[in-house]
């Protein structure tokens, strides 16, 4: 299947930029790291960074969002807090 | 359709299905009603006829006296049901039906075939013409109807919920599309709640899927869960048919939740559905002051678990499709009492349904389903 937007940084961090504010409210947050391949690399943030329903949200939430744009995607990736 | 054989057969032409199950309907809801005039013209009491016999004495009833079907067509296609001496028994007792017709003087609770005991309740509860209202609501056919994010509709009180022509069978597929079939009052409820916020929520009681579908695509993760297993079949048919893609199906006892600093989460409780009996005409049979007291309780014990796996910052909702006072406004008040760091938000919702702050329908009043709502955030 071919991507809706083409699998860049740019692309990449535009739509993780759309869903911060849902994080936001609770006191959470996202940061782009990078793309390795086909992975998407990111940092939870804030509340997001000590929730037990971190790896959760970040597969149902953050993963399926971004495949809706990009469909080879492979994985979204939690690096941990510098 | 019963055969004289007591076989039980879906007849092929839709007409026919639909008639089979208007049949069902009616005979459920007006049994009391039914039996009431039937006992008086039956020289057998109704409880030592053949089963096969009494279906097809209520079924002749029923298109008499409710569906206005004229006389002979009844008596003809109800005895149909019954064979032998049953036959000619029921042919006898219907054709006294036709010619004397309902006996008079019904009490009003056999008149619009409800318990005594909840009429009785209702009385005290809304007073003698608001109860009757009632339960006239509730013999009556629902509207059809649903909601969809996509689909556009404008209901009567929430854009997003459209109303559905009724011809009187199941509705093919396509019919349906995206639409989750429920009444408005119900997608009032999940709307209200989507809009309370967050990353993430949970849901108790969540199949079969009515309320997630508000959820879904409100939060990034929506974590459903009721139990046992098997009420997760339909709650996937639901998740696959609409694409709800943010929740994941979790099967676990409300009342021992393996949940904590949950940013927000949704008691949909079991209840006694007396908000909802127009749409299972069956359900008031079941009424008990004995299942209200299990209900409540029950729904004490959902509230007190949900309260302790919120986040402070963090909403809690509880909602009931019932009527009862004990499961609704009575809950809300202990919970309070017993839970002060919670403080009650205004429930997302058009203001002629919401006062103080609780979301409450009454039924011939408001137009839709009878469902009620409270919902409130930790603040410590």
């Amino acid at each position: 299947m071919a991507d809706k937007l083409e699998f860049n940084e740019e692309n990449v961090r535009a739509e993780i930029e759309k869903i911060r504010p849902m994080l936001q409210n609770d006191g959470g947050d996202i940061e782009f790291v990078g793309i390795e391949g086909r992975v998407v690399r990111v940092r939870l943030k804030g509340s997001c960074s000590g929730c037990a329903f971190a790896a959760l949200t970040l597969q149902y939430s953050v993963e399926r969002t971004l495949r809706q744009s990009f469909a080879d995607l492979e994985r979204v990736e939690n690096v941990a807090q510098a | 359709m019963l055969t004289g054989g007591g076989d039980v057969v879906m007849p092929d032409d839709p007409r026919d299905r639909a008639l089979a199950f208007r049949l069902v309907r009616e005979v459920t809801i007006w049994r009391l009603r039914l039996d009431a005039t039937l006992e008086a013209y039956s020289s057998r009491p109704l409880g030592r006829l053949h089963p096969q016999v009494l279906s097809a004495l209520r079924i002749g009833a029923v298109q008499m006296l409710v569906m206005g079907m004229p006389a002979h067509a009844a008596v003809s296609t109800a005895c149909s049901a019954a064979d032998g001496s049953g036959r000619s028994y029921a042919n006898a007792v219907l054709r006294r039906l036709a010619r004397d017709g309902e006996i008079e003087g019904l009490e009003p609770w056999v008149r619009l075939s409800h318990p005594k005991d909840l009429y009785g309740r209702w009385v005290a509860a809304f007073g003698r013409e608001r109860a009757e209202a009632l339960m006239a609501w509730d013999n009556e056919v629902p509207p059809l109807g649903g909601w969809s994010r996509d689909e556009g509709g404008e209901g009567r009180y929430i854009p997003g919920f459209k109303a559905l022509e009724r011809s009187g069978h199941i509705p093919e597929a396509s019919a349906i599309g995206s639409l989750y079939l429920q009444d408005e009052a119900a997608a009032i409820v999940g709307e209200g709640v989507a809009s309370l916020g967050g990353c993430s929520a949970a849901e108790i009681g969540a199949s079969p899927g009515g309320k997630t579908v508000h959820l879904d695509p409100a939060f990034g993760l929506v974590i459903s869960i009721d139990t046992p297993a098997a009420r997760f079949a339909r709650w996937r048919e639901n998740a696959v048919r609409l694409g709800l893609s943010h929740s994941l199906p979790v099967v676990a006892d409300g009342r021992r939740l393996p949940l904590a600093g949950m940013p927000g989460i949704m008691v949909d409780a079991p209840c006694t559905s007396t908000g909802i009996y127009r749409r299972h005409p069956d359900a008031r049979w079941g009424w008990s002051a004995h299942r209200l007291a299990e209900c409540s309780l029950l729904q004490r014990e959902l509230l007190d678990e949900a309260a302790a796996a919120v986040a402070r910052g963090g909403w809690l909702s509880y909602s009931v499709c019932s009527l009862e006072k004990e499961e609704r406004e009575e809950q809300v008040i202990r919970f309070e009492q017993s839970h002060p760091g919670f403080r009650r938000l205004p429930f997302p919702a058009p203001p002629v349904l919401v006062r103080d702050g609780l979301l409450g329908i009454f039924p011939p009043e408001h137009g839709i389903d009878g469902h009620f709502a409270a919902c409130w955030t930790r603040e410590s």
